[in-house]
């Protein structure tokens, strides 16, 4: 079955995940800090990482971490999901720049809104991991 | 002014030589020769002092017939000098006599008088000159240091804009993550993720659901119109955008909910070039949160008509009426007070903010769109928003 792997720093937004991707059978593992992403994404073996935007210590915590992984050799092909709190749309000025929603800048291949709604997180996860 | 006349001065006495300093200062008038009877009289000394030819009364005739003159101006005041200088000279030079020469003579000072004058009022002027100078690049300075300042003061608002927008984002995310939680469990709850619920507790977890929906709502609008309301209007990025895109956009949001509610849309475009200048976002905004109220306020099995085209006045209009509860005519302009909502309005739609459409006000503003409201009370709402043309 398909492993995915989420970084949240919310621990309920985490179960929440989990409780929705492992009704359908993939399998789950997180962590709710940036540290040792790249070794654990990698031993793991994932086949998709779920990852929110903003961290305690670092609001754009969640692009960086794309970034990374998308510049390792080990992690560049693994698909990326896109998890926030705030809509990527930009709907009141304070959201995403336009340089944060440069794909080349942002290599990330979907966003999905928090709070989450299971069928289009599902439906985004098996796409993206067909 | 005298130009190029040529004379003589007969008589060179104290008047003579006053006369003499005076012609000697108009330009194109030669002094010709100077005459008098005594060597040493005042003007010939004068004369002799400024290079002008003197010439003895032993040689009048050269004057009395020197056809280059012009004139001869006698001031010895003697009537038989001036008989013996009009009998003998040549017919074609002009004989001026003491009584006219001292007209001249009165003439010529009271013109030194005002060039004089106008020489002190030059002095004046170019020390008023040279002092007024002095004080524009005094205010110069002055409004230098205010520019500064008024830079420093603009980076600083910057600073603060900046500062305010990083907090209104890390408020958004601090309010908006815990209802993101709670809001994700519920769905899990409602949709069987966890196991069936008993009637009853699925009633309640829908209606905590929907609680939540509206405070995360709230939450949304009372920031994003608090962001709006402190935004620095030339910091807001425009674009060119097309109108009917932005409407395109905000109807495919909002099928869903028009379909449930079994909903019309009628949609038109007449607008020669639908191209607005504007910041995308916060048209997107405005758009939905019009269309959304002419949903939430239409009654089921009604028609909304969405029109852009291009006004009298040469503006590009976006219409959106509906057949809805309408707005008492009271209560009009109400509607764009925060938290303002007409009774009916909260009984057709209790979920309301009250927000909308100040907000909708608000970008309008931002955007020097005017709005117009045209309402009816049982019949329906149109609303307009004129926008500048390009």
């Amino acid at each position: 079955m398909k492993k995915i792997y989420i970084v949240d720093d919310d621990k309920d937004i985490i179960e929440a995940l989990t409780i929705v991707l492992e009704s359908k059978g993939y399998e789950v593992s997180s962590q709710t800090s940036e540290e040792s992403l790249i070794e654990n994404v990698k031993s793991y073996d994932a086949d998709l990482v779920i990852l929110d935007v903003i961290f305690p210590e670092n609001p754009s915590a969640g692009f960086e971490m794309a970034r990374e992984l998308s510049r390792n050799a080990g992690t560049k092909e693994i698909p990326i999901l896109m998890l926030s709190a705030v809509n990527e749309k930009g709907e009141y000025g304070f959201s995403f720049s336009n340089r944060d929603r440069d794909e080349e800048y942002l290599p990330v291949s979907e966003f999905v809104e928090k709070p989450i709604q299971p069928e289009a997180l599902l439906e985004k996860v098996a796409k993206l991991t067909v | 002014m005298l130009t190029n006349t040529c004379i003589a001065l007969v008589g060179a006495g104290k008047g003579g030589k006053a006369l003499l300093e005076d012609f000697v200062k108009i330009p194109g008038v030669l002094v010709k020769y100077v005459c008098d009877i005594n060597p040493d009289s005042e003007g010939v000394v004068f004369a002799k002092k400024t290079g002008l030819s003197v010439c003895s009364w032993d040689d009048i005739d050269k004057i009395l017939f020197d056809t280059d003159l012009d004139l001869i101006l006698e001031v010895t005041g003697r009537s038989d000098v001036f008989e013996e200088l009009n009998r003998r000279k040549d017919p074609s030079i002009n004989l001026v006599g003491a009584d006219t020469t001292k007209i001249i003579f009165y003439f010529l000072e009271s013109q030194q008088k005002v060039t004089n004058e106008l020489g002190v009022y030059k002095e004046r002027l170019e020390e008023r000159i040279i002092e007024r100078t002095e004080q524009i690049e005094a205010a110069n300075v002055e409004l230098q240091d205010k520019v500064n300042e008024f830079e420093e003061l603009n980076e600083k608002l910057q600073e603060i804009n900046d500062s305010k927008t990083k907090y209104l984002l890390h408020s958004t995310h601090q309010l908006k993550a815990p209802f993101a939680a709670i809001q994700s469990y519920a769905d899990i709850l409602l949709q069987g993720y966890a196991g069936d619920l008993p009637e009853r507790a699925y009633n309640i977890v829908d209606k905590i659901k929907k609680r939540c929906d509206f405070l995360s709502m709230s939450i949304k609008e009372m920031l994003g119109l608090a962001n709006l309301n402190s935004c620095v209007e030339e910091n807001v990025k425009m674009q060119q955008t097309s109108l009917e895109e932005i409407v395109s956009q905000v109807m495919e949001s909002l099928a869903t909910v028009l379909g449930h509610r079994s909903i019309r849309v009628k949609y038109g475009n007449t607008a020669k070039k639908d191209q607005v200048v504007c910041n995308r976002d916060q048209i997107v905004m405005l758009v939905n949160n019009i269309l959304e109220n002419a949903i939430n306020y239409s009654k089921d099995n009604t028609e909304i008509c969405i029109g852009i085209g291009d006004a009298v006045d040469g503006r590009i209009f976006l219409e959106v009426a509906d057949q809805g509860v309408g707005i008492p005519k009271d209560n009009i302009k109400k509607v764009f007070d925060e938290y303002f909502r007409s009774n009916n309005a909260v009984k057709q739609y209790d979920r309301g903010t009250g927000l909308g459409m100040a907000i909708v006000k608000k970008i309008a503003d931002i955007h020097r769109c005017d709005i117009k409201i045209e309402s009816e009370l049982d019949k329906g709402t149109a609303v307009t928003i004129l926008f500048p043309r390009i």
